[in-house]
């Protein structure tokens, strides 16, 4: 049965684990902030092009309202400047197209089974995360897996009894102190 | 007991692995695809988007001021082929019902000019208001993705139906005598 030595893994964990933690806080904040943060003022043109890009053309295949040159997504991108020009929120615009149009809007509702599209990226990442977390944390367990000195005081005792019994009894058992370091003796799993 | 731990930790890896792809393929199962049908019935029963704006013979049109009357919205583009195949429908229901005051059409060109829309109805016929300058708000605002289409408008100013693709003079007259005989029911 392996023991596994506490205390090399004690002194070595907070430092290691504080560098980690400090990458994940700037990492998580990085992106975080990139995909929070809204950056400067967005110009009028910006709010159109965003708004057309997140409505869907109602006669194309896959494509979006800001991709299409077909008539009712000139129509709406028109309609949708009009709006912005008016000082109409985005909320309003869209409702107003899906109105409309409907079943046209790419962003997808924050509730019933289409808030999973919002849910389900978050638990994934989360879960990855974790995992990697785990993974790492046993990889530093087994490398810096020692012997302490109560292993090593364990170890010198039981060859100084195994060297008395060679001695009383020549025809015992042999325990080398490596594989190998007998001469003629080949190392072996078993 | 070391033999049965990976096959117990695949498991675990697996299972909500599973479960979240399953949960994905549901998801994206039951959603529609991302092109709309671009047809609906839009604001049926509710007050027809307003329609206002100088028609090819300088009249001011106002749908406000039909109240009163049915109304045909009748989008349209003379390049379209079911919309020149309808057009003798048109004429012979405003033949019928215009003179009596009982129902009015009104056209509005898609993606048109006003010159191909005048040389339109004056080869064919049709004598009622059509607009033809900028009527992108109104395909808007009726939800036209394709022409032609017609919106049907009740004497109260609410929209009583949407009909896809060419109508005939039966189909608008179905549409409206249904519209009436469950208001009076």
């Amino acid at each position: 049965m392996t023991r596994r030595a506490s205390s090399p893994i004690r002194k070595a964990t907070p430092r290691r684990f504080w560098a980690w933690m400090g990458v994940l806080v700037i990492g998580g904040s990085a992106f975080l902030f990139g995909a929070v943060d809204e950056g400067p003022p967005r110009t009028d043109a910006d709010r159109v092009y965003s708004l057309a890009n997140n409505f869907g053309c109602p006669v194309c295949d896959g494509q979006s309202v800001a991709e299409s040159d077909t008539v009712v997504a000139r129509n709406i991108r028109q309609q949708i400047a009009r709006r912005v020009d008016e000082g109409r929120s985005d909320e309003a615009i869209i409702a107003e197209l899906e109105a409309a149009f409907p079943g046209n809007d790419y962003t997808p509702a924050a509730s019933g089974l289409s808030s999973l599209v919002w849910i389900l990226p978050v638990v994934a990442g989360t879960g990855a995360l974790a995992g990697l977390f785990a993974v790492f944390r046993r990889w530093r367990q087994e490398i810096e897996l020692g012997a302490s000195p109560a292993d090593e005081r364990l170890v010198a005792e039981f060859r100084r009894e195994a060297q008395v019994k060679d001695v009383a009894d020549p025809d015992g058992p042999v325990y080398p102190d490596e594989p190998g370091d007998e001469p003629g003796d080949e190392p072996s799993d078993a | 007991m070391t033999t049965s731990e990976p096959p117990r930790r695949a498991v675990w890896i697996v299972t909500p692995v599973a479960v979240v792809m399953l949960l994905l393929l549901l998801l994206f199962a039951t959603r529609d695809s991302g092109t709309g049908s671009g047809t609906a019935v839009i604001n049926k029963g509710r007050l027809a988007p307003a329609i206002i704006g100088p028609t090819i013979a300088g009249d001011e049109f106002n749908l406000d001021d039909q109240r009163g009357r049915f109304v045909v919205v009748n989008f349209f583009s003379t390049t379209c082929v079911p919309c020149i195949r309808e057009h003798p429908e048109l004429v012979s229901f405003h033949e019928a019902h215009a003179p009596t005051g009982f129902a009015e059409i009104v056209s509005v060109a898609f993606d048109d000019s006003a010159a191909n829309v005048a040389a339109f109805f004056e080869s064919n016929g049709g004598d009622w208001p059509v607009l033809a300058a900028d009527t992108g708000p109104i395909a808007v605002a009726y939800g036209v993705a394709l022409v032609p289409e017609s919106v049907i408008v009740a004497d109260n100013g609410a929209v009583i139906d949407k009909l896809i693709g060419g109508v005939t003079r039966s189909q608008i007259e179905n549409v409206i005598a249904a519209y009436l005989e469950e208001s009076r029911a």
